[in-house]
Order: structure tokens, then C-alpha cells, then sequence
């Protein structure tokens, strides 16, 4: 039921066999093609080949070998290949090599691909005329010559020109560059001398500019030091001579060296020097070495003389600076003990470490000691200390009475009954100029002996102050302050220090404290005008008027008479009721009663 | 019920049976219909002879091809050009060579082809005819007489079962049998009794005396006591006098014309005494007493049958 019919089955056997003839058909029609593409190929071949044209002959003879289709002249073929395809597939695989290592940058494999080219061409060349001229052709094909002149050029244009343009990181790289222009065969430099010439030049140029760059950006000498010392390494490593790097360094160095002596700048130099010495043995002869043992010792020297002269902190710090280059540790030593005695508060600042002292004053060879020194911290403490020889500072503290603004310090015995040191402070004062305080040292304490604001203190004899207008008792007047039984001043009297005279003989008191009444009659000159005479000059018929100029106090009325005084201590140019020029004597008002 | 008053075509007569088959390429069936076209897919029906004419020619490219196939596989695997060549010349000789030869027996291979055709299609040539069968028999439910019987007629030709017979028998029952029409009745007969079948028989005997061959009368002559029962003794009166219309028709059946003589209509007598006396030298048996003795009871006042008796008195006096 479900067989085909004969007349089907016929059909489809002949439509079977039918497409069979088709596929066939094709195969032999692309097998006719194919058999006479061999023929044409080979003869093409055989053409180019009997022409000389090897390489253009292996290729038709290659293709006429690829095509399978019929294995005539295949004898032929094979035997023309064996002699040119090895130098074709190896010029080729040479060149494709080449530009594979050119382009991965991989020199070694690139070296060793040119000293392959080397060893093959040396063959093809010694052997038959067929490989020389095959060799010759591929050689024109390839450029393999003209790749290699190119690729190794092409590395040392790019290692010169890092060099050249120092974009190098490191150590490691400049070894990398040496290696990767080492490693280029001769030929490409022109020949063994010439390369180690080039590379040497090159290298030195480099490091040359590298220096330079250093000494024109005035880098550091630690810099400079640091890469000289590493370009002695490297230069040794490479054997470049080292001449010139010695010369350039030592020039710089000495340069820089001899700049900070003349700045002063002995730190800098000490640290120059030390970092100097840092360097390679192979600069042990430079003359920067010598240089720097003279000017170390130039500097001792004077430091020496600096702290002979008390400028203790110069001379320390010359000896701080020269550390670098020599133990100055005793010096400093000594010299501190030296400034301690000259300035023994750094004694008290250092005993007292968290208290500032804006007060002080000292003195050598006083009660018993070969330096004092009193002082005022700004906490309000007062203290006392005795210096004597190496012993430690004997201090003796007390406590100020409120806050004061210490205008001066000072000691004076003579306001001791006993020839005690006495401290004596002048202190700002809100009522009066002066807010003088004196402080007794006692045996463990610092009593407080004056305590008087005033315009002025002096002291008259021994335990007898003049206080000009003091606070309280004897105020506007100059008082008379004496200790008592305990060594405390008190007020006792008013103290006159003015003499009694005529306005007319005022001249006669020049430079001395006077009092006299006149009256005013003008006003000029920022004060009030006294006539002290008036005559007349029949000669020139005028009244002729000598005149005093009151000044220090500004509001004086024309016509009223005042009591002043004052002190005449000048004169002035003022017009006269002429209009002339006339030159009057200055009284300097201290007080109008 | 009244029957249908159709007209059929005539009927294709080919030199052998088998030239009626036919076949569908596109549905693969074969078909004894005398239609062009096939009733499935509507593609020109191929006849047979045609068919096996493809085929040889079908077979002969084949060959062909696979003599050119070797001669290819010759080409590409030749392993110069010379043996190449080589491969081609001999494919192309070798290839026209069988053309020729193959041409040369062209007949013989057509009869061998047509022989093998018939044998392994045997199956699809049956399923064919069933198929057309069944188209006989949905025309026959729609009522398309003519068509159905057309069929029926067409595949009779390939299958003479007593169930294809009866069908057959069955449509031409139901049709308005006429005289211009092209009936059979011999190839109808079935095996066994067949109402239907006498029925048939009884009215072509009507149309067409002539269509009652010896066989039919057989078979009346074997069923006739059915027949009597079924169609009355008229019947078989209408075939014993139907069997006068043939001398060996009469000498086979003489027994059964003896038998039913004395019924017959005086023009069927009349016939029988013409022929009887036509034949003198023939043995006719009692046949001839027989008629002679009805003759001259019945019609002896006749003046058609004067000559018969006659003729009897004189060899009656004779004897």
C-alpha cells in the first residue's frame, strides 16, 4: 500500500542520479579547471624561473604544488622548491619576525632574529648562484636590510632620545637603556669602537645634563651628592670615564660651598660640607674637601672669638651650624655657661620653664655672687637669684601686689638699711607717671619696702626718697619719703625744689625751677605772652619790650595774672606788636597755682 | 417505482484490456475510468502504454547517468591529465554505445517493461479499480445512473466478480432500458441465481433477443425452476423461443425448446420448421418429430406452415 508506484520510483532513481551526475559534473569541471591552472602555473614557472625571476618563479611553483588536482611536473616542482622555498619561507619568516619584535618591542628575540638573518645570509651567499640570486631577490622584496637599519635605528632614536630628553625613572632604566643599546649590533653604530664611542657619549652627555640641570635649578647639594654618587655607580658600572663628572662636581660644590660662606649662611655650609663628604672615594682628591677642613676651621675660630665678644647666641649658633661637620658639644657647653653668666635669666627661665618674664634686670659681682638677677613673670611673681660659678641659681620668690605694667627694673642697696639687694620697679601708673615699688631681699623672702605711684622718685641720701607729687600724702608737691624701724618708706614732709623770683629776672634762672607772678598779655605761639620790660628808644623813637613765652599749659586769658611754676629752658622767634622778628625766652609750665 | 430514462455513451474499446488503465503521476493511482483528468487532483491521466514509454525512457537516462557517473568518478580521480582525458573518451564511448544497443532492443524492452510494470504495480492497479469503484458507488447513491454505470461497465472489465455483476445489474435495473443502447448481458451473468439478474435478462430479451447467448440460456435452463417461481413460466417460454434464433442454439437446447414447444407463439414455430427444414441433414432427434406433430395438430389449416405439411405427408406417404 505504501510502496511507490514503478513509474516513481524510476523517476526518483533518475533524479538521484541525476543531481549524483551534477555533483560530479561540477567536481570534473573544477578538476579540468584545476589540472590546467597546474599546467599554466607550472609553466609560467618554469618561465620566470629560465628568466631569473626566482622569486616570482617559487610562488607560481608553490601554487602550481598547492593545486592537487593532477601530480604532473610534481617531481619538477618539488625540486625547485626544495632550492627556493627555504630561502623565501626564512627571508619571510625573518622579516614577519623582525616586525613581530619591532613591534612588541622585544629586542633581545630582535637581536637574535638579525644574527639568524647573519647566519643564513652567509650561507645563501657562499652557496649555489640560484640561492645567491634567490637570496638577492628576497632581500629586495623583504627590505630586511633596510628593516633592521630601521627597527635598531629606530631603538636607538628612541633610547637616545630619552636620554636626551631625560624622561628616565630610575636606575633600573638607564641599566634597561645601556642594555637595549649594548645589545644593537655593531653594524648599526658603524662598526665596535664606534659604538662603545656612541653609547659612552651619550650616556655621559646625559648624566652631564642631568648635573647641570641639578646645579642651574640650585638644587640641594644632598641632591646633587646623592646623584653624583649615583652616577659614579652607574658610570663605573658602564666604564665611562669619570674625569669629567669629578671636575663638574667639584667646581659646583666648591661654588656652592663658597656662596654659603659668603652668605653667612654656616648651616647651610656645615650641612653642605657633611653631605659632601658623602661622596665617592674617587672625589677624594677634589679640592672641595680641602676647602671645606679650611673653612670649618676659619668658623671655629670664630665662634671662638664671637663668644669671647658675649655674642654667645652668634657663636652658639655658629657652633650649632658646624655640628654637621664637627662635635661642637663642649663648645656649645661652654659657651652656654659663659651666656647663663651674662644673662642669668635664662637661668630663672629655665628654673621656671611655664613662667615668661618680661621684667629683669642683673648685675655681676654683687652680694656675694658673680651674677644677680631680679625679675617680674608675668603672673605677678618677683623673683631673685644668685649666680655664683657653675652652682646652681639660689632663688628667692615672692609675690607682686596686683598687676603691674613694669616700665623699669633695678637694683639699688642703698634703699636697704642693712645693704640688702633691693628691687626696684617703676611700674606704669593710672593717677600718676610712676608707680614706683621696692622689694627688700631677705633671707628667704622679698619684702615690699616702697609702694608710691608718683611723677618722679630720686633718692636724696641714704634712706631719703624726693617723691614728686606722690598719691595721697604730699600730693602735687615733691614729698620726703624715709623708712621706718622695719625698712618700709613712708611720707614724712612736702619737699620744695622751686625758687622764689621777679618775672624780670627770669633769664637769670635758665635751666633751674622757678616761681613768679605776671600777667599775660597775649596770646602767640601756642602760649600766653609775659612783657617782662618796656622802654623807649628815642633813637628810633619806639617803645622797645622784652617779653617771657609761657607754654605748657594751653588755656592762659589775655589780661589775668597767674603764679607759675616752671623751668626756662629755650627760646623762640615771635612777631612784636612792630611786626618784627624778635627772639623770646621759653618758660616751660609745670604747674599754675 | 418508475425508472430513469438516461443516455449512456458508448463504450471505449481497446485491442487489450490493459490499455484501458491509466494513471495519475501526481496521485500515483491508477485509474480504468475513461476520463482524461483525474478525479482528485485534476492532472491528465497518463495511459498505460505512455506510462511504460517514460519509464523505459527514465530507465534508459539512468543508465546512462550511472555509466557517465563512473566515467566521472573516472575524471576526478584520474591522476594526470592524460589518464583524465582517457576517462572521458571511454565515458563517452561507453555511453553512446548503450544508447545505441538499448535502442536496437527497444521493443522487447518495452514489453519486458510493461510485463514488470503490471506485476509490481499489481497491488496499486487493485487499489485503483477499488477507488474508482467507490466512485461508481457514491454516482449510484447521488443517482447518477449513466455515470455509475459507465463505471461499473469500465471496471467490469477487470473484475468479473458476481458482486460487481449484480451491481451492475442493479443500475441497469433502475434505468429505462432502451434498444439504441449499448447493453450486454453474457459478462453479466453471475454465478449463481440472481433475481435481479433474470430480471435484467427478462427485459434485454425484449430490446434485444440477440443479447441471449447460449449461455444466458443455460443459465435460465439451470435456475428454471427458481425463474418460474420468481417470473412465471412465460419467461422461460420467452428464452426457449429466444433459442430458436441460432441452429446450435436449438441442437444444444432441443430438450428444453421440446419442453415449452407447444407454447410457442406460431411466428417462433414457423421459425423453428424453417430452420428444421433448412437443415435436412441435421439430426434434430424428437425436436423435429415433435414440431412437426404441433405443426400438424395446430397449424395444419395454415397456409404458412402448407409447405410443412406437405413436405410431411409426402414422407409420411414415402415411408
Amino acid at each position: 500500500m505504501f510502496k511507490s508506484t514503478v513509474y516513481k520510483k524510476v523517476k526518483r532513481s533518475r533524479n538521484f542520479f541525476m543531481l549524483l551526475l551534477v555533483i560530479l559534473l561540477v567536481l570534473v569541471g573544477g578538476k579540468i579547471i584545476m589540472a590546467h591552472e597546474k599546467i599554466a602555473a607550472y609553466e609560467e614557472a618554469m618561465r620566470l624561473f629560465r628568466s631569473g625571476n626566482l622569486v616570482a618563479a617559487e610562488k607560481k611553483f608553490r601554487a602550481a604544488k598547492r593545486n592537487l588536482s593532477v601530480t604532473d611536473h610534481n617531481q619538477d616542482i618539488n625540486q625547485k622548491l626544495a632550492i627556493l622555498s627555504p630561502i623565501r619561507e626564512a627571508m619571510e619568516d625573518l622579516d614577519k619576525s623582525a616586525a613581530k619584535y619591532q613591534e612588541e618591542k622585544n629586542l633581545d628575540q630582535l637581536v637574535v632574529t638579525y644574527e639568524h638573518w647573519q647566519k643564513k645570509m652567509r650561507k645563501w651567499v657562499s652557496g649555489t648562484s640560484i640561492q645567491q640570486d634567490m637570496y638577492g631577490e628576497m632581500l629586495v622584496l623583504t627590505k630586511l636590510d633596510q628593516d633592521f637599519v630601521g627597527y635598531f635605528s629606530s631603538i636607538k632614536k628612541t633610547q637616545f632620545a630619552k636620554l636626551q630628553k631625560n624622561t628616565i625613572n630610575g636606575e633600573a632604566e638607564e641599566e634597561q637603556i645601556f642594555s637595549i643599546l649594548k645589545k644593537i649590533p655593531a653594524e648599526y653604530y658603524g662598526d665596535d669602537p664606534a659604538k662603545t664611542k656612541e653609547v659612552k657619549t651619550v650616556f655621559q652627555q646625559y648624566y652631564a645634563a642631568k648635573i647641570k640641570t641639578l646645579t642651574i635649578e640650585n638644587a640641594s647639594v644632598a641632591q646633587i651628592v646623592t646623584e653624583g654618587n649615583r652616577q659614579f655607580r652607574m658610570l663605573t658600572k658602564f666604564t665611562i670615564d669619570l674625569g669629567w663628572l669629578i671636575n663638574t662636581l667639584d667646581n659646583h660644590l666648591l661654588k656652592v660651598l663658597t656662596t654659603a660662606i659668603d652668605k653667612k649662611e654656616y648651616a647651610a655650609f656645615a650641612e653642605q660640607a657633611n653631605t659632601i663628604r658623602n661622596l665617592s672615594t674617587k672625589m677624594k682628591d677634589a679640592k672641595v674637601f680641602t676647602f671645606i677642613e679650611k673653612a670649618k676651621n676659619d668658623l671655629l675660630v670664630k665662634a671662638k672669638s664671637l663668644t669671647a665678644s658675649n655674642k654667645y647666641e652668634d657663636a652658639i649658633s655658629l657652633y650649632e651650624a658646624l655640628k654637621p661637620l664637627e662635635n661642637t658639644d663642649q663648645l656649645i657647653e661652654n659657651a652656654n655657661l659663659a651666656w647663663d653668666q651674662f644673662e642669668p635669666i635664662r637661668v630663672l627661665k629655665r628654673l621656671y620653664p611655664t613662667k615668661e618674664f618680661p621684667s629683669f634686670v642683673n648685675a655681676k659681682n654683687k652680694w656675694g655672687a658673680d651674677i644677680v638677677i631680679a625679675a617680674i613673670s608675668k603672673d605677678g611673681g618677683i623673683y631673685f637669684g644668685k649666680l655664683k660659678g657653675e652652682e646652681a641659681m639660689a632663688v628667692t620668690e615672692g609675690t607682686l601686689d596686683g598687676t603691674l605694667e613694669v616700665s623699669k627694673l633695678d637694683f639699688d642697696s642703698s634703699f636697704s638699711s642693712s645693704n640688702n639687694p633691693v628691687i626696684v620697679i617703676d611700674a606704669k601708673s593710672k593717677e600718676r607717671k610712676h608707680h614706683y615699688l621696692a622689694y627688700e631681699v631677705r633671707p628667704g623672702s622679698l619684702v615690699k619696702i616702697l609702694d608710691v605711684e608718683a611723677d618722679n622718685l630720686t633718692v636724696e641720701s641714704k634712706q631719703v626718697l624726693v617723691v614728686d607729687n606722690p598719691v595721697g600724702s604730699g600730693a602735687g608737691e615733691l614729698a620726703s619719703y624715709e623708712s621706718n624701724a622695719e625698712g618700709v618708706y613712708r611720707f614724712t614732709k612736702i619737699k620744695v625744689d622751686y625758687v622764689d623770683i621777679q618775672v624780670s629776672d627770669i633769664t637769670d634762672y635758665y635751666g633751674k625751677k622757678v616761681r613768679f607772678t605776671a600777667n599775660a598779655a597775649a596770646k602767640t605761639n601756642g602760649g600766653a605772652l609775659v612783657t617782662i620790660s618796656e622802654t623807649y628808644n628815642f633813637t628810633t623813637s619806639r617803645w622797645e619790650k622784652t617779653y617771657v613765652l609761657l607754654k605748657g599749659q594751653s588755656e592762659f586769658t589775655i589780661y589775668k595774672t597767674y603764679t607759675v611754676i616752671g623751668v626756662l629752658n629755650g627760646y623762640e622767634n615771635i612777631s612784636d606788636d612792630n611786626g618784627e622778628q624778635v627772639r623770646v625766652p621759653v618758660f616751660q609750665v609745670e604747674k599754675v597755682e | 417505482m418508475a425508472k430513469l430514462a438516461v443516455q449512456l455513451s458508448k463504450k471505449k474499446r481497446t485491442k487489450y484490456r490493459f490499455q484501458k488503465l491509466k494513471m495519475c503521476k501526481k496521485c500515483n493511482r491508477y485509474s480504468v475510468m475513461k476520463d482524461e483528468t483525474c478525479s482528485t487532483c485534476g492532472t491528465n491521466l497518463v495511459g498505460i502504454e505512455s506510462l511504460v514509454k517514460s519509464i523505459l525512457k527514465k530507465r534508459l537516462t539512468t543508465e546512462a547517468i550511472r555509466i557517465l557517473l563512473i566515467a566521472c568518478l573516472g575524471i576526478v580521480f584520474a591522476p594526470t591529465i592524460k589518464t583524465m582525458y582517457y576517462s572521458i573518451s571511454v565515458g563517452i564511448i561507453f555511453c553512446f554505445s548503450y544508447v545505441v544497443l538499448t535502442s536496437l532492443f527497444v521493443k522487447s524492452e518495452y514489453f519486458h517493461q510493461l510485463k514488470k510494470l503490471l506485476r509490481t504495480d499489481f497491488r496499486k492497479i487493485q487499489a485503483g479499480i477499488l477507488f474508482d469503484s467507490d466512485l461508481a458507488k457514491a454516482d449510484v447513491k447521488e443517482e447518477r445512473l449513466a455515470a455509475a454505470y459507465e463505471k461499473l461497465r469500465e471496471i467490469g472489465d477487470f473484475i468479473s466478480t458476481d458482486r460487481l455483476k449484480i451491481r451492475r445489474v442493479m443500475v441497469l435495473n433502475e434505468i429505462a432500458l432502451r434498444s439504441d443502447m449499448e447493453l450486454e448481458l453474457e459478462g453479466l451473468i453471475p454465478s449463481s441465481y440472481d433475481k435481479d439478474f433474470v430480471k435484467y435478462a427478462l427485459e434485454v430479451l425484449k430490446i434485444n433477443r440477440t443479447l441471449i447467448s447460449k449461455k444466458c440460456i443455460a443459465y435460465f435452463i439451470h435456475y428454471r425452476d427458481a425463474i418460474v417461481i420468481d417470473f412465471g413460466m412465460d419467461s422461460l417460454i420467452s428464452v426457449a423461443g429466444t433459442a430458436l434464433r441460432m441452429k446450435l442454439y436449438i441442437l444444444e437446447f432441443s430438450t428444453f425448446i421440446e419442453e415449452f414447444l407447444a407454447y410457442f407463439p406460431k411466428e417462433r414455430v414457423l421459425r423453428l420448421c424453417n430452420i428444421i427444414q433448412a437443415n435436412p441433414d441435421v439430426e434434430w432427434g424428437s425436436l423435429k418429430e415433435k414440431t412437426m406433430s404441433i405443426v400438424t395438430k395446430k397449424y395444419h389449416y395454415d397456409p404458412d406452415f402448407k409447405r410443412f405439411t406437405i413436405e410431411r405427408e409426402r414422407f409420411v406417404s414415402h415411408v
